[in-house]
């Protein structure tokens, strides 16, 4: 898959996932599982990126006598999600429209 | 691997990291790696189940936007460096061919050698009982192309290996020359050692200059290569120093040694502020030999053929000048009625002529060209 799109794809998942609720990395890495595989070294960028935008919030909580980072989705990360869907509309269509051909 | 040398590894691959960033990546991927022990794996199987870290480390780095071009990444990873402490070595070998070898002092107390892995290059380095011996040779091209082979054939491969073989062939004739001003940093082998160097050091190389400055050697020294030249500026060794090159010069400046023997052809030997306690030898067929201001405490003896020997300032107990077909001239510290001299030349004029008497000794032998030394108090 082209990289870019790739990006996309996870960011908007990685935000749903937090929709559900505030989530640390290995859960992430596992849930997201569920739609598409990525690895630890793919979601830590991601993680980075959205918490940069303003989309997720860090906070650490302690757990079993170390810490660890928690993610929680903000305003703007909802609003991304949005975004996306919106985006993937067009997406969608073109995909429709590939699909006809073929057949 | 246990997690504590995979974040030991992953924080040196990250060391152009600033700070604050690193140690987000460090501890993110340390609650990886305790969030699935916690779940139940074992230690080594979670920190396998991360990626290698030099795969982690160059996206981390790439998404920070430290520049790793692939170039750089390449480079970083054939440059080589080999760090002892100097109390454990006794004995330094370096055996290369067609490298130069630059020799300086640092000042911490540690032997550091350093080099870049070519393509057409093989390094070992060995070690035993306080011999350390770093070993280069060349791989052959007959072999380069065989290998390319297994590859699968093609006629680009043994092309480009065939080139990088003459153009190394080209550098080789640079390097002596020094013309041109280029010498790729891949040709040299630098070593850094303590300033004052307790163990012995040998080099040898061939078609790469060998160039030592500012370290004292408690130990001989001993240099050969070919086809280039050998250069030791403000160098003091306890022992004997042994130069030996052929087809290009030698150039000793601010030396002090026990004894010192160079042995050259073809190019000049140029000396200079030199002290030897005891014997000075040099060797040079068809090409001159220049000393100044440098003392020699016993014997002197300096022979060439078809070049000239100039002597400026330069005393010994004990000389012999030997040529033909170039003059001998210049000046001798001392006076005349100090030495014994015994000079002879054919077909030329001599100035110095033969006297007996003297507790010192001075024998000049050219022919062809005349022999104008003199003494100067």
């Amino acid at each position: 898959m082209d990289a870019q799109m790739k990006r996309g794809l996870i960011e908007a998942c990685i935000l749903k996932l937090l929709l559900r609720g505030d989530s640390y990395g290995y859960q992430l890495v596992r849930e997201a599982e569920e739609v598409l595989s990525i690895s630890e070294s793919t979601l830590y960028p991601v993680l980075r990126r959205l918490e940069t935008a303003g989309a997720l919030k860090v906070y650490s909580m302690e757990h079993n006598g170390r810490l660890r980072k928690y993610y929680a989705i903000t305003d703007a990360g909802r609003k991304r999600i949005d975004e996306f869907l919106v985006e993937w509309q067009d997406v969608m269509k073109v995909y429709d429209f590939i699909r006809r051909d073929e057949q | 691997m246990t997690r504590e040398q995979f974040l030991k590894d992953l924080q040196a691959a990250l060391a152009d990291m600033q700070q604050e960033e690193r140690e987000g990546v460090l501890s993110y991927y340390a609650e990886m790696i305790d969030d699935r022990m916690e779940a139940g794996m074992t230690e080594e199987a979670a920190v396998k189940a991360m990626e290698p870290v030099q795969e982690i480390a160059s996206r981390v780095l790439e998404e920070a936007g430290v520049p790793v071009s692939n170039k750089q990444k390449a480079a970083d990873d054939k440059r080589q460096e080999i760090r002892r402490p100097a109390g454990n070595i006794r004995q330094l070998n370096v055996q290369a061919e067609n490298k130069r070898v630059t020799v300086g002092a640092g000042d911490g107390d540690e032997i550091v050698m350093r080099y870049m892995i070519g393509s057409n290059d093989i390094f070992q380095l060995h070690e035993d009982d306080g011999v350390l011996t770093l070993e280069h040779r060349m791989r052959p091209v007959s072999s380069f192309i065989n290998e390319k082979n297994g590859e699968g054939f093609s006629l680009e491969s043994i092309l480009s290996g065939v080139g990088k073989f003459i153009s190394g062939l080209g550098e080789r004739i640079v390097s002596d020359g020094g013309v041109f001003g280029y010498e790729a940093p891949e040709n040299e082998i630098e070593i850094t050692l303590p300033k004052t160097m307790l163990a012995q050091l040998a080099v040898s190389t061939s078609n790469g200059r060998i160039a030592v400055s500012d370290v004292t050697f408690a130990q001989p020294l001993r240099l050969s290569t070919s086809n280039a030249y050998i250069k030791l500026d403000d160098v003091n060794c306890a022992q004997a120093v042994t130069c030996a090159t052929s087809n290009s010069r030698i150039v000793l400046d601010d030396v002090n040694a026990h004894s010192a023997r160079l042995t050259t052809s073809n190019g000049r030997v140029a000396l200079s502020d030199l002290y030897i306690r005891e014997e000075l030898e040099c060797i040079n067929s068809n090409g001159s030999i220049t000393v100044k201001d440098s003392t020699a405490e016993g014997r002197m003896r300096l022979t060439s053929s078809n070049g000239r020997i100039e002597l400026d300032g330069v005393s010994a107990a004990d000389y012999t000048l030997k040529t033909s077909n170039g003059a001998v001239g210049g000046t001798l510290k001392g006076s005349a009625a100090e030495y014994t001299v015994s000079s002879s030349t054919s077909n030329a004029s001599n100035l110095l002529g033969n006297r007996e008497g003297g507790d010192k000794r001075l024998s000049v032998r050219t022919s062809n060209a005349p022999i104008t030394l003199k003494f100067e108090e």
